[in-house]
């Protein structure tokens, strides 16, 4: 089975989540620089691709997929609202539209949008919707708290216990928006100088959730990270074990080189898998970190098909394409 | 590793000189055969490692003896085997003093463990390495 743990999905128009939001909310919301923020799209990292430029409500898995795991992205950009309280109701209609519109419970299955802002409510969020079959993951967007801080056990036990993998994806406003996570170095001018390194971002929460010790404290959570590439992790895992060897009596809740709860709990999306260049980088053949990338298309924003893996990974394609760590109860039908 | 003074002493044991000559807690170096040779006494005997981290070679016996942290939950710090672990002065690694042992793994390979006995008052080594199943 071939799954698709990236499927970007949006409403064409904000004024569809007024159904499932309260009349109080919905008026709240009735607003130009709310409703037609769809229309101008300028919250996205891609401005040329707006959320309006297609319909993506009818945006479907092509048939070759078995599972796909739509993120609603626009949920994601609450990472950068300055109004948190709006931002839970928000994304509590996007939720509601995923469950009744872009889930089905079967072979497409949605993540639930929490906020890195309010892990308390989010884990609230993930039990109300955990058993749900429409759900398959969690969309944790990401703030300007480590990963690794424990402020967000709540959402971690949450995950853990309803067997939900998190999904974090960048939203696009990292970078320039309070409340998102800065990129290092300073403020770039253009979406596309964020766009490219946005690496930074899964790296650096990778290394704070070993150092942490959050995977070590779960480990039975699982962490997706998507959308950020992977030619980096072969680097990234080394670096953990070197620092680690070193400063262990600094991490003593560390209790293994890092690279192993990395290998055991973290994966990667495969987009952009041209990243791969060809074949697999030399550092990543036949390494444990190939071993964690799993298929995501990011369609529609400039994603890889299918066949777009096959092209590049050829004979190893269909490992990453069916690939199902992240969603093992799933896959194996025990989620039905 | 102490042995009980009423054995006899093996042939290839060296009187390396009184015990007063190794305090507790301070590491002594002895050349022996053209090797340094680190000795310790701790509060689990009387322990003899040679002066080569397994890591890069580092210089082993000029590191600090100290203690660990034990595993723990996050951002619990347990202090423990206070004097009983080593720590290279290149790269930091710990190993334990009684075994040569990495600590918590963190380095394949261990510090060579050399024979070393305690009795009647003096200290005898023999450049004999102990098994790691029997430091």
């Amino acid at each position: 089975m071939i799954v698709d743990y990236d499927r970007h999905v949006a409403v064409d128009d904000y004024a569809r989540l007024f159904e499932h939001m309260s009349q109080s909310w919905r008026k709240h919301f009735e607003r130009d620089e709310f409703v037609g923020s769809v229309r101008d799209g300028a919250a996205h990292i891609r401005l040329t691709d707006r959320f309006g430029d297609e319909v993506l409500e009818g945006s479907e898995p092509g048939q070759e997929i078995g599972l796909s795991v739509a993120v609603p992205h626009q949920g994601l950009t609450i990472n950068g609202w300055a109004d948190q309280v709006a931002a839970k109701a928000f994304i509590g209609a996007l939720n509601s539209h995923s469950e009744h519109v872009w889930a089905d419970g079967g072979a497409r299955r949605a993540a639930i949008l929490v906020t890195p802002h309010d892990p308390a409510w989010s884990a609230r969020v993930i039990r109300d919707y955990g058993a749900a079959r429409q759900f398959a993951a969690v969309a944790l967007p990401l703030s300007a708290v480590l990963l690794g801080s424990e402020q967000f056990d709540p959402v971690y036990e949450a995950a853990v216990e309803t067997d939900l993998p998190l999904i974090v994806h960048f939203s696009g406003v990292e970078g320039h928006y309070l409340g998102a996570p800065p990129l290092s170095g300073g403020v770039h001018r253009t979406a596309y100088a964020r766009a490219v390194l946005m690496p930074q971002l899964a790296e650096s929460h990778i290394a704070s959730l070993c150092f942490g010790g959050t995977l070590a404290k779960y480990p039975p959570l699982r962490v997706l990270f998507s959308g950020f590439g992977f030619a980096w992790l072969p680097s990234l895992a080394w670096r953990l074990d070197r620092e680690w060897r070193t400063f262990r009596h600094d991490v003593p809740w560390v209790r293994k080189p890092p690279s192993e709860y990395v290998f055991d709990q973290v994966w990667l999306s495969s987009w952009p898998v041209r990243e791969a260049a060809a074949e697999w980088e030399p550092l990543l053949a036949g390494s444990q970190a190939q071993a964690r990338v799993v298929y995501g298309s990011h369609a529609p924003f400039d994603g890889d098909t299918v066949a777009d893996v096959r092209a590049v990974l050829g004979a190893d394609a269909d490992d990453v394409l069916g690939r199902s760590g992240v969603l093992p109860a799933v896959m194996a039908g025990a989620r039905a | 590793m102490t042995r009980l003074e009423a054995e006899p002493v093996p042939r290839d044991l060296v009187d390396i000189g009184p015990i007063e000559s190794f305090p507790v807690g301070r590491l002594i170096t002895i050349e022996f055969a053209g090797r340094t040779i680190g000795v310790i006494r701790t509060g689990t005997g009387i322990h003899a490692i040679g002066n080569r981290c397994p890591h890069q070679g580092g210089p082993i016996c000029r590191g600090i003896v100290t203690g660990t942290m034990a595993p723990s939950l996050p951002n619990e710090y347990v202090y423990e085997k206070d004097g009983e672990i080593i720590r290279c002065p290149w790269h930091g690694y710990e190993f334990e003093l009684s075994t040569g042992q990495s600590v918590g793994g963190a380095v394949r390979g261990r510090v060579a463990i050399y024979t070393v006995e305690a009795r009647a008052g003096r200290v005898y080594f023999a450049l004999r390495r102990v098994p790691a199943d029997s430091a």
